[in-house]
């Protein structure tokens, strides 16, 4: 018995053993900022000034620093500086937020190594993707929701109409909640209710898991979108907006 | 809006404000509520926190006896003197052994009030009675352990596994729950070590059945080697607590580049 027991470290325990700093002297930026990155399931640690954050580090280094370039007293610029000066935190890759239309400051950000600079106020997307792309060795381009929408599959009745569900979406694909998930490649046609609208989607299977298995460790099928209306797909954009942004949209 | 959409909102829209002067402490106990499935926001003075608090409030607030800028007392009494946060529960981190601080802001209307360094076995129930409507006492971690059932190993690669843990009791993934009230021997593999308890099913889950539920038991331990509890409530620690300061974390540790 003892041969057949294998421990398996939970997914995703990876992700929960990072964090990330983010570094603002401004009230409201730091609260979007932070909500949303905690929204994307990251863990964070924020500080107001370039020197509290460089305690900070010296704490437990983080996996990403995500600074504003105007603070209270030293830069982020300065702080990027500082931090690559230090053996212990000279890998680690900071993303810097600079004001609108503040070219000079983007320019001098990214010859100083910046991993990205973002224009505030950065919208969700572009911090997803500046985040995912800086820590992740297989970034993801688009922002993923965890949601529950009811769903039909025109062409493959689901045998458990109760328990399946879209669990996950995103821009480009889904992952339907079933017990009895189509095998990979597998093409359907499915209708998903999306706040009042029935949207459909043509989708093909990229995964199919048991219980257990696959990245949300539930039984299902992993969906990339072949195709949708337009303005289908772009409520679907909005959807995801309107998601991780609700209650924390920036003045 | 699906009820699910629902649940998720409600946790998204509710974060805990941590306000503390001390950088490894705060760091400790922002990680371990992010960690506790929480969203925070944290300020080392109670200027920033007030800033922040003023944007959206929080559902719970956690400061320490001293601050930079005010005390910690003087804080309280300003959340609970303005009524846009007087009804938002207070947990206070004091120094250990000072009593009479501590009555102070118990007397006051404080939800709890913790010995700093920050004990996690403290911190976990002392928020859960402040904001759930079901408070949890012990800590749980999701897990993927092998577990076998009256002896049966269960096919982990069918999913069938234990999930959550907690140090009195587990949640088991399979489709094949037994009912409610049957009293079961479970065996886990926990860091190569076979534990081994006696268990009664508390309630269980059919597919589909509660939304985002996982199919399977809930089990809570009737008889369990108290080394092995012991051992679980060490585990369960560990995990929670990897790669951040340990609880001693109140010690100011010196930035190494200087």
């Amino acid at each position: 018995m003892d041969e057949n027991m294998r421990s398996t470290a939970p997914s995703g325990q990876d992700r929960n053993n990072r964090f990330m700093l983010v570094v603002e002297s401004d009230a409201n930026n730091m609260f979007y900022t932070s909500m949303l990155l905690q929204r994307f399931d990251f863990r964070i640690c924020m500080a107001a000034t370039a020197e509290e954050a460089l305690a900070m580090t010296s704490v437990a280094v983080p996996s990403l620093v995500i600074t504003a370039l105007d603070l209270e007293g030293m830069s982020g610029l300065e702080l990027m500086q500082q931090l690559a000066l230090n053996p212990r935190t000279a890998s680690v890759p900071v993303i810097i937020l600079t004001k609108q239309g503040d070219l000079v400051g983007d320019k001098r950000c990214r010859e100083a190594g910046a991993a990205d600079c973002l224009d505030k106020p950065v919208l969700a997307e572009q911090i997803f993707r500046a985040v995912e792309a800086a820590v992740e060795t297989t970034p993801r381009s688009s922002i993923r929701i965890r949601t529950r929408l009811p769903v039909t599959v025109k062409n493959m009745p689901l045998i458990d109409v109760e328990g399946a569900c879209v669990s996950v979406l995103s821009e480009y694909g889904m992952f339907l909640r079933t017990l009895r998930p189509a095998p990979p490649d597998t093409r359907l046609s499915l209708q998903i209710g999306l706040n009042d609208r029935i949207i459909t989607i043509e989708a093909v299977v990229r995964g199919s898991y048991q219980i257990g298995e696959g990245p949300y460790n539930e039984p299902g099928m992993g969906l990339q979108f072949l195709w949708t209306s337009p303005q289908d797909q772009e409520l679907i954009r909005q959807f995801i907006r309107n998601e991780v942004t609700r209650g924390i949209t920036p003045i | 809006m699906t009820d699910r959409a629902k649940d998720s909102n409600e946790i998204m829209n509710r974060f805990i404000m941590v306000v503390n002067e001390d950088t490894s402490e705060l760091v400790y106990i922002s990680i371990l509520l992010q960690r506790f499935q929480y969203h925070v926001c944290t300020a080392k003075t109670a200027a920033e926190a007030l800033a922040m608090i003023a944007i959206a409030p929080p559902v719970l607030v956690v400061i320490s006896q001293f601050l930079p800028d005010m005390s910690g007392y003087d804080l309280f009494l300003r959340l609970k003197l303005d009524p846009r946060t007087s009804e938002v529960p207070v947990i206070v981190i004091t120094h250990a052994g000072d009593l009479l601080t501590a009555q102070r802001f118990r007397e006051a209307g404080a939800a709890a009030c913790l010995d700093t360094p920050v004990h996690i076995e403290k911190l976990y129930p002392a928020v859960q009675a402040a904001i759930e409507s079901r408070p949890r006492r012990n800590l749980r971690i999701t897990t993927i352990l092998p577990v076998t059932v009256n002896g049966v190993l269960l096919s982990t690669d069918a999913g069938e596994c234990a999930t959550v843990l907690s140090e009195h009791g587990m949640y088991i993934r399979t489709l094949k729950p037994s009912a409610a009230n049957t009293r079961l021997i479970v065996t886990i593999l926990v860091k190569n070590r076979l534990v081994s308890v006696d268990a009664v099913v508390l309630y269980t889950y059919g597919h589909g059945q509660g939304l985002f539920k996982e199919p399977g038991m809930g089990l809570k331990f009737v008889r369990i080697d108290p080394e092995d509890r012991d051992f679980i409530r060490q585990y369960i620690r560990e995990e929670i607590t990897k790669g951040v300061a340990p609880s001693t974390a109140s010690r100011p540790v010196l930035p190494d580049n200087e």
